[in-house]
């Protein structure tokens, strides 16, 4: 241990609040908008022509994986299961 | 800072140490607080050094084949004092006085909780008799390595029925030996008083004990668990304790009568022993309390959040108070427990984490503050475990405890959404008092990678999920040549 417990309690109290990334009264609104654009955009995964090179089928399921991704999380904190 | 000042000393392990004869205590007035579980000690000691370097005195926590008191603090003129606990058995702690000069009195004070000294007698009561507590201890006099010159012992009981108390041998005593005011023994004063510890011998102690009626009942907490789970992109701190409950009083004699016990409810008079419900103080911005037990959910509570001025400037409609009011949680346990019956529960709470973890740009850290229990007024807790549970990917974790604490383990914690799974640290103590509510801080690097590694995760497994899509398209499943 490098510091006594006083001087963490003292830094503790000195330093500046933990600000979240995303502020947590947006969270609920993220999570609607993030999985109905993943659903909206899984649908139009299945309607893409299939061709060579799969330009378009990749974009979309790039774009709707990360939309899933920060949509669940979303979804779970507002839930009330802070993971 | 025990844990890094609890050294053992270079002298042997002896019955009694060497004390050097370089002080006398001048006075030493002691006042005994008895409770239920807990009793509270509070010792004055005016001290003479007898020459210029009188060296380190020699505090004494409790007599010989005694155990260290639940909590102890020394003080001299309203500071704190780091004291030396010595491993030696009469639990003694050697304390820096600073600058003194010869023959001139310091006053020191020591305040002690013990746990467990008083028993209850009779051990077996009927519903609605009073319950009468027995106190116990092994030293009349205060405990000292060095001679007292005047010595006075006051024991307060709660209530002004006291059914009986010991005599004092009268050796040091000049008029009163014991005298009764109310609800108030008096010992003493005692007079010229050689130390009762030491190899020089000394003053010969001799047991004491109080029998006294106690009002509230008396509750001790056999296990406390304690979860403290940390989530980064809710910006929440979730606190869920496990108690298991026991009313430590006189067991009941005979059976619990129901209707007796209502009854008594709508009359006001529950008869001492009788536990119905207690009170929860949470911090402040506390919100979303739980309380379950096995069965399930128990709707018996009552919760009022409490408020910091940061929340009062919001609400300008309601005149709250600009102080900071701590958040009251009421819990009424599913059943009254009477004496020797246990209870179980789950309560847990959430805090906003900008209320509990700091960022430290110039470490690149975090810091986080976590209460390691909640102090119940005269509850003992027999064993406690506080796990704090930090988010996925952090690393490089420090621990910063209040006191000493038994063990700290490090482990792995999996929860909802985890694939490396959660550093948790567990800590473990034994006999705590409410005035071992104090936070524990824990340090922990957090970079963006792992505040970005549960959206990933998801992205990537949904995103397997469409190159499977993907691939199983171009699968040709007719039976028939195409």
């Amino acid at each position: 241990m490098s510091e006594t417990y006083a001087s963490i309690k003292t830094l503790h109290s000195s330093l500046p609040s933990f600000q979240p990334p995303i502020s947590t009264s947006l969270l609920p609104s993220i999570a609607l908008i993030f999985l109905l654009a993943f659903f909206a955009l899984t649908f139009l995964f299945t309607t893409l022509p299939k061709s060579k090179v799969p330009i378009p089928e990749i974009t979309t399921a790039l774009l709707a994986s990360a939309l899933a991704g920060g949509g669940v999380v979303a979804l779970f904190c507002t839930v009330g299961v802070y993971v | 800072m025990w844990s890094a000042l609890a050294l053992t000393t270079l002298l042997p392990l002896a019955i009694a140490i060497n004390v050097p004869q370089t002080y006398i205590n001048t006075a030493i007035a002691r006042t005994i607080e008895l409770g239920g579980l807990t009793t509270q000690i509070t010792t004055q000691y005016n001290i003479k050094p007898l020459d210029n370097s009188p060296g380190e005195y020699h505090l004494a926590l409790a007599g010989e084949n005694d155990v260290e008191p639940a909590w102890w603090e020394v003080s001299l003129g309203g500071k704190k004092l780091e004291g030396r606990l010595l491993d030696e058995s009469p639990p003694t702690v050697a304390v820096q006085l600073g600058k003194t000069k010869k023959d001139e009195v310091i006053t020191l004070s020591l305040t002690q909780v013990l746990a467990h000294t008083s028993t209850p007698l009779p051990a077996e009561i009927e519903q609605r008799d009073p319950q009468y507590l027995v106190w116990n201890t092994n030293s009349t006099y205060v405990d000292s390595w060095y001679p007292t010159d005047v010595e006075r012992v006051k024991i307060r009981a709660p209530h002004p029925s006291i059914l009986s108390y010991s005599s004092v041998p009268e050796t040091y005593t000049r008029d009163n030996t014991i005298t009764k005011s109310g609800g108030t023994l008096t010992l003493g004063p005692f007079h010229s008083l050689p130390p009762t510890l030491g190899t020089t011998k000394i003053a010969e102690q001799k047991a004491f004990s109080v029998h006294y009626e106690t009002k509230d009942p008396v509750i001790g907490i056999r296990n406390l668990q304690r979860s403290a789970e940390v989530s980064h992109w809710g910006a929440n701190l979730n606190i869920q304790d496990y108690i298991e409950l026991v009313n430590e009083g006189p067991k009941l004699k005979g059976h619990f009568s129901r209707l007796a016990h209502q009854q008594s409810k709508f009359h006001a008079s529950v008869p001492a022993q009788i536990l119905t419900g207690f009170t929860m103080k949470l911090p402040p911005t506390a919100h979303s309390p739980y309380y379950y037990d096995y069965i399930g959910n128990v709707s018996t509570s009552h919760f009022r959040q409490g408020s910091t001025p940061a929340t009062v400037q919001k609400n300008k409609k309601v005149r709250t108070s600009p102080r900071i009011v701590e958040g009251n949680l009421e819990l009424k346990p599913r059943y009254p427990i009477l004496g020797g019956w246990n209870y179980s529960f789950t309560v847990g709470y959430d805090i906003p984490l900008g209320d509990v973890l700091k960022t430290d740009s110039e470490k690149n850290r975090k810091v986080l503050a976590v209460p390691f229990l909640t102090g119940l007024k005269d509850v003992v807790v027999d064993n406690a475990e506080l796990k704090v549970i930090l988010p996925e990917g952090a690393s490089d974790v420090q621990v910063y405890t209040p006191f000493a604490v038994d063990t700290i383990e490090h482990s792995i914690h999996k929860t909802y959404l985890d694939t490396t799974g959660r550093y948790a640290i567990t800590l473990k103590k034994a006999q705590l008092t409410e005035n071992h509510a104090q936070n524990v801080y824990v340090t922990y690097h957090y970079p963006l990678s792992a505040q970005l590694q549960k959206p990933l995760t998801i992205a990537s497994l949904v995103g397997s999920l469409f190159l499977l899509g993907m691939g199983l398209r171009r699968v040709n499943y007719s039976i028939e040549k195409k």
